[in-house]
């Protein structure tokens, strides 16, 4: 039952935001292509990497799809609470149900890129290793469903009591997407910083999808298991905020 | 609560402290708004309007019975469902459409609603397709009320959404929840429309900066709600000189509108037309407006003012109009029921129909069972 009232409002969160739009839908197939475009035109022209333009563009297509994803539903969670207001002083909803909607609400979205995606993969790389994809696909996945559950049921929380949150959090994403392997490949961060970096839940979901999709050198399992660690610790810790706020937060939003 | 019948709600010491959050006011040992020692019960079939001035803890208090609020004191107990506070603002974003409000509605009140049904009977057929941002607040209103209304509940708690509902749909609200209050069920009105609590509800309490105060029959409960405060200045001296009502004929509104003129001193006073059953019965259907007059030195000025009654949802019978002026806290300064109606009139091809007032009559609608439009029947 909780499970279809999150996805009724999912549904409705994604209708309310492309009412009114000419678009529509699509605009989750053109922004992560016209992102991934101006970082591929920026890095092939300037930066000049080892490897092909197209190469490259799908390389960042992968990372941004997934990156921009993660963001989308963290900053839409964070407002969510706010956003819900009228309906958490109305009906006693579990609170915790209307992030879990905004986040799903960006999958939602990013499922509407991933026709593309794997049209691009199978064009332009022929088909993922199966096996590859069997074992690296689910973790991703995971680290990705699990960081972004719980980094936007926390930031969720802290928004319903200091909007401050709501304001920091679109800036701190977009500065943290360079601390992620979005635009450049784990292989040129320096060893000594790698484990940190790794610790990163998206970091090594991004690893894994290329390794997935790309046939790319997948995240060391040291690294997954931290990045594993990190994203439970999120979880946890988002759900410890909802289920003791909720009472409280139903009050000052 | 009669003996024998067990509660279906019972509220015991309750209390709850609502702290601004931190930036506003908050923060530890701020001061917040306390709801204390509230105990009631409420039993099967009651109708109980819940009055008070702003900030008295109405809505609070309705929160904490809807389970929305957790109390930091005392118990809560109910036998049966109690349904969402309905209040007066849809609960979803305003870019969705009424249908998609009574769809998503429906799905986190755990009831799945009939979406057409519920947005026929709010008479929002004619918009269910447009976002509820370019919906009238009156429209507004009737779609938070409907959805709250068709989901099924022992106890219905809402909260001032009535007053805002244009009169026909008010009308037809509360013949439902008298209905239901007929079949079993409780209701809990809470706000300070006393037209709508006197039309719905036999019992009221009465809070006042988060006590109850009176837990008491609604005429005793609204004489002290009204009673003037002693910082209040002294009251105006109101006349209402005649009250004329005229037919306006189906082509051109379906409605009769009431014209009174009043004649008062300066300040805010609210008008207040209400159609009930001959014999003192139920309100069937009210109107509010407000309205102010300055002092122009040239003594008590007059004023006419007019107030337009659909004919839609009212049943087939007889009908009383009465009139009341209040100042601007509710309190009545002027009353007159002799408003009446003459029999069919000679019906001119269009525009309304001038009704002359007579001493005590009354009106007569009757409607059509297989059309859905009001034939109108006027008899003495």
């Amino acid at each position: 039952m909780v499970s279809r009232v999150v996805l009724r409002l999912a549904l409705d969160e994604r209708a309310a935001r492309l009412r009114q739009t000419l678009v529509g839908r699509y605009w989750a197939l053109g922004l992560p292509l016209l992102e991934s475009g101006a970082f591929t035109l920026v890095f092939t022209l300037f930066v000049r990497p080892r490897v092909a333009p197209v190469s490259y563009l799908l390389f960042v297509y992968v990372g941004v799809l997934a990156w921009r994803t993660f963001a989308r539903g963290v900053s839409a969670a964070a407002g969510s609470l706010v956003r819900a207001a009228p309906l958490l002083r109305q009906v006693p909803l579990h609170a915790g149900v209307v992030p879990t909607s905004a986040v799903l609400a960006a999958f939602l979205d990013a499922g509407i890129a991933l026709p593309l995606l794997a049209a691009g993969v199978v064009v332009l790389r022929g088909w993922p290793e199966p096996a590859a994809l069997a074992l690296w696909l689910p973790i991703a996945l995971a680290l990705q469903i699990a960081a972004t559950l719980g980094l936007g049921w926390l930031v969720a929380v802290g928004n319903a009591f200091y909007r401050d949150v709501g304001l920091a959090i679109g800036p701190l994403l977009y500065i943290l997407m360079f601390a992620a392997p979005v635009v450049y490949p784990t292989s040129v961060v320096p060893l000594p910083l790698r484990p940190l970096f790794l610790a990163n839940p998206m970091a090594a979901a991004i690893e894994a999808y290329r390794a997935a999709l790309l046939g790319g050198v997948p995240p060391s399992l040291e690294g997954v298991g931290l990045a594993s660690l990190v994203a439970l610790g999120l979880l946890g810790a988002g759900w410890a905020a909802l289920r003791l706020c909720d009472p409280r937060l139903r009050e000052v939003l | 609560m009669s003996p024998g019948r067990p509660a279906l709600l019972q509220a015991r010491a309750l209390a709850t402290t609502l702290r601004p959050p931190l930036g506003l006011g908050g923060g530890r040992g701020a001061p917040g708004f306390e709801l204390k020692d509230i105990s009631f019960s409420v039993a099967p079939g009651a109708t109980v309007a819940l009055l008070g001035q702003n900030g008295a803890g109405k809505t609070t208090l309705l929160r904490l019975l809807a389970g929305v609020y957790r109390p930091q004191g005392g118990v809560i107990s109910a036998r049966g469902r109690v349904g969402p506070v309905i209040g007066w603002t849809p609960l979803f974003s305003p870019e969705l459409t009424p249908r998609e409000h009574v769809r998503a509605y429906g799905m986190v009140a755990g009831v799945p609603l009939d979406v057409y049904d519920v947005i026929l009977r709010a008479g929002l057929d004619a918009v269910a397709r447009r976002p509820v941002r370019l919906l009238s607040a009156g429209e507004q209103a009737r779609l938070a009320l409907a959805p709250g209304l068709a989901v099924p509940a022992d106890i219905y708690l809402l909260d001032e959404g009535l007053s805002l509902c244009d009169p026909a749909y008010r009308a037809a609200a509360i013949a439902f929840l008298r209905r239901r209050a007929d079949e079993g069920a409780a209701v809990i009105l809470a706000g300070q429309d006393l037209l709508c609590a006197r039309a719905l509800c036999s019992r009221a309490l009465l809070l006042e900066r988060g006590r109850l105060i009176a837990d008491t029959d609604l005429d005793t409960a609204i004489a002290v709600f009204t009673a003037p405060s002693a910082e209040a200045g002294p009251t105006a001296t109101v006349v209402i000189e005649s009250v004329e009502v005229q037919r306006v004929l189906p082509g051109a509104g379906e409605r009769i509108d009431v014209r009174c003129r009043v004649r008062t001193g300066p300040g805010a006073f609210a008008l207040l037309v209400a159609l009930k059953r001959p014999g003192g019965g139920a309100v069937l259907f009210s109107s509010r407006c407000i309205f102010s007059l300055e002092d122009q030195g040239d003594g008590s000025p007059a004023r006419t003012l007019e107030v337009g009654i659909p004919a839609s949802a009212l049943p087939q019978g007889p009908y009383q109009i009465a009139v009341a002026v209040t100042d601007s806290r509710g309190v009545p300064l002027a009353t007159r029921e002799d408003a009446a109606l003459t029999p069919e009139p000679q019906t001119p091809p269009d525009g309304p129909t001038p009704l002359s007032p007579l001493p005590d009559s009354s009106i007569s609608l009757s409607t059509s069972a297989t059309s859905v439009a009001r034939s109108w029947d006027f008899d003495s």
